[in-house]
C-alpha cells in the first residue's frame, strides 16, 4: 500500500515538475516577447528606424512562439491518448 | 526470434556502455578539464577586476580575440543542426548515428560562442543593458535575437528526437531513473505518440535552416553593415555561412572520430560515414575557395586605396603568414586529402577535418583584426599581441565544449539508439521503394 502511494506521489510530482518546465519554456518566451517589444517602443519613441525594429519583431516573435508551441503540442500530445496504451519503446 | 532480439540487444550494448561503465579515463578527463576551467574563471575574474586592459586590445585593434572566438564558436554551430536537418529532411539513411553528435555540438558552442560579447565588454553587469536600452537598429541586437533563436530551437531540436532513448535509460533502471522519467514527459511509445513526435521533429527541421542560416547572415552583418575596408562587402552573408558550415562539418568529424575510438563505435561510425561527411567537406572547400577568392578579386580589382592597405596586410604584410596559413589549412591540406580515395581514410580525414578547424579559426583572425589594424583616419598600423588572459579564455572555451560532450555522453545516448533501430526495421524496405521510384518504368500504383 506504501509503495503504491509513493509511487502515485512520485508519478504526480514528476509530472508536476515536468509542467513546470513547459511552464517555464512560455515564461521564456513572453519574457522575449516583452522585451522585444520594448525595444520596439523604445525605438519609436526615439525615432530610431521604427520599421526595423517592427520587421525584425515579425519575423522573431513567431518564432520563439513557434517553438513554446511545439513543445506543448508535445507534451500534451504524449499524455492525452498515449498513457493507458502501453507499448514498448519503439525498437523493442 | 529471442535469438534475433539477444542479438540487438548485444549489438545496441555498446551505445549503453558509455552512461553505465565509468572508467578511470573520465574521472582524469574530467578532472583536467574543471582544473582548466578554473583556472581560467580565476583569470575572468581577475579581467573584470583589472579591466580590459589585461588584454592585448587597444587603440585601433579594439576587437581581438573575444570576437573572434565568438564568430569562430557560433561558426562550429552550425555542424548540429544545419547538417543534422538537412540531413533528416533529405532522407539520408547514413545521417542516424550522426545526428545527436552534430545536435549536441550545436547545443553547447552556441552557448560558448554566445558568452563570449560578455567577456568582450570588460563590466559583464553592462548586458543587462541589451534589456533596458537596445536599440533594434543596431546588427549587434539582431545577433542576439537570432542567437537566442537559434539556441532555443537547437535545444528543442536535440531534446525532443532524444525522448524515446530517454525513456529507454527510465525503462532500463538503474541510476537516475527520476531524471529520465522527468525528461521521457510519458514517453511509452504509442502510435500516436510516435505521430506526435514524428511531427513535432519534422516542422523543427524545417524550421531551424532558415533560422541557423540567418544567424550566421546576422553575425556577417556587424562587420558588413560598417564602412570599414576589408568588412564591407555584400558577400559577407553567404561567406560567413558557408565557412560555418565548413567549419561545423570539420568539427562533427573530430567529435565522430574521437568518440569511434573511445567508445569503439566501430559498428556505427563506419568508413561510409566519414566518406561521405568528407566529401561535403571537400565540397564546402571549394565553396569556401570560391568565395574568398570573389572576395579579393573583387577589392584588388576596384583598387580603393584603403581596401588596398588591407589587402596588403594580409598578402604580404604582418598578417601573411596568418592568411596564407589559412588558405594551406582550408583549401590545400583538405583538397588534397580529400579528393583522393587513396588518401581519404579515417587518419586522412581526422587531418583534413583538423586542418580545416585552425584554418577556419585563422580565417576569423584574418577578417577581424586586419581592417582595423588599417584605419582609414591617418594613423599608424595598428598591432595586436593577444595576451594570456585571451589565450587562457580560449582554451578555458574549449575545454568546457570538451566537458560539456564528455558530461552529456555520460548521462544521454551519443548516437540516437531508437533511430538505429528504426533504420534497421523500416528503412531498407522504405529505401528500396523510394529508389523503385526513381527508376524509370511504370507509373507507381499508389500514385
Amino acid at each position: 500500500m506504501m509503495k503504491y502511494i509513493n509511487r502515485n506521489l512520485r508519478d504526480k510530482l514528476i509530472f508536476t515538475a515536468q509542467y513546470l518546465s513547459i511552464s517555464l519554456m512560455w515564461v521564456f518566451v513572453i519574457g522575449i516577447t516583452l522585451w522585444i517589444i520594448n525595444l520596439i517602443y523604445l525605438s519609436v519613441d526615439l525615432k530610431d528606424a521604427p520599421g526595423i525594429s517592427i520587421g525584425i519583431s515579425l519575423v522573431a516573435i513567431p518564432v520563439f512562439l513557434t517553438l513554446a508551441g511545439i513543445l506543448t503540442y508535445v507534451f500534451v500530445g504524449f499524455h492525452s491518448k498515449g498513457k493507458n496504451n502501453f507499448i514498448n519503446t519503439p525498437g523493442d | 526470434m529471442i535469438e534475433e532480439t539477444n542479438k540487438k540487444v548485444e549489438l545496441d550494448e555498446a551505445l549503453y556502455r558509455p552512461i553505465y561503465e565509468t572508467g578511470k579515463g573520465f574521472y582524469l578527463t574530467v578532472g583536467v578539464l574543471l582544473l582548466i576551467i578554473f583556472i581560467t574563471l580565476f583569470i575572468y575574474i581577475r579581467q573584470v577586476y583589472y579591466g580590459l586592459g589585461v588584454t592585448g586590445m587597444n587603440q585601433p585593434i579594439t576587437w581581438g580575440f573575444y570576437i573572434v572566438n565568438f564568430v569562430f564558436f557560433i561558426g562550429i554551430s552550425h555542424a548540429g543542426t544545419l547538417i543534422s536537418a538537412i540531413l533528416r529532411l533529405s532522407k539520408a539513411e547514413w545521417r542516424r548515428p550522426i545526428t545527436r553528435m552534430a545536435e549536441v555540438i550545436t547545443a553547447i558552442v552556441l552557448a560558448i560562442g554566445g558568452l563570449h560579447p560578455i567577456l568582450d565588454l570588460g563590466r559583464p553587469d553592462r548586458v543587462l543593458e541589451i534589456f533596458t536600452a537596445g536599440r533594434l537598429q543596431s546588427p549587434l541586437l539582431w545577433d542576439v535575437t537570432s542567437i537566442t533563436a537559434y539556441f532555443t530551437a537547437s535545444t528543442v531540436y536535440l531534446y525532443l528526437p532524444m525522448i524515446p532513448d530517454i525513456a529507454k535509460l527510465r525503462d532500463r533502471g538503474g541510476k537516475m531513473v527520476w531524471f529520465y522519467e522527468f525528461l521521457a514527459w510519458g514517453w511509452y511509445g504509442t502510435e500516436h505518440q510516435k505521430k506526435v513526435l514524428s511531427r513535432a521533429i519534422n516542422i523543427l527541421m524545417v524550421m531551424v535552416i532558415p533560422i541557423a542560416i540567418s544567424v550566421h547572415t546576422v553575425i556577417s552583418y556587424i562587420f558588413s553593415m560598417t564602412l570599414q575596408p576589408g568588412w564591407h562587402s555584400t558577400i559577407f552573408g553567404p561567406y560567413f555561412v558557408v565557412g560555418a558550415i565548413f567549419s561545423g562539418i570539420a568539427a562533427l568529424l573530430i567529435v565522430m572520430i574521437a568518440f569511434r575510438r573511445f567508445f569503439h563505435l566501430e559498428n556505427y561510425l563506419k568508413l561510409i560515414h566519414f566518406r561521405y561527411l568528407g566529401t561535403l567537406l571537400l565540397i564546402m572547400s571549394l565553396l569556401w575557395f570560391y568565395f574568398t577568392f570573389s572576395e579579393y578579386l573583387t577589392g584588388i580589382f576596384g583598387s580603393e586605396p584603403h581596401e588596398m592597405d588591407v589587402i596588403f596586410y594580409k598578402f604580404t604584410g604582418t598578417y601573411a603568414i596568418f592568411f596564407w596559413g589559412m588558405v594551406v589549412c582550408n583549401f590545400l591540406i583538405p583538397v588534397v586529402i580529400l579528393a583522393f580515395k587513396k588518401f581519404k581514410t579515417i587518419k586522412g580525414i581526422l587531418i583534413a577535418s583538423i586542418s580545416v578547424v585552425i584554418g577556419m579559426w585563422l580565417e576569423r583572425l584574418n577578417i577581424v583584426i586586419p581592417s582595423l589594424a588599417n584605419p582609414r583616419m591617418g594613423l599608424e598600423t595598428g598591432m595586436y599581441i593577444p595576451s594570456l588572459t585571451e589565450w587562457s579564455l580560449f582554451i578555458g572555451a574549449i575545454a568546457v565544449f570538451v566537458l560539456g560532450y564528455v558530461l552529456f555522453s555520460k548521462f544521454f545516448p551519443i548516437i540516437s539508439i531508437w533511430e538505429i533501430e528504426e533504420g534497421r526495421k523500416e528503412s531498407v524496405e522504405e529505401v528500396e521503394k523510394r529508389v523503385k521510384s526513381y527508376l524509370p518504368g511504370p507509373a507507381n500504383v499508389t500514385e
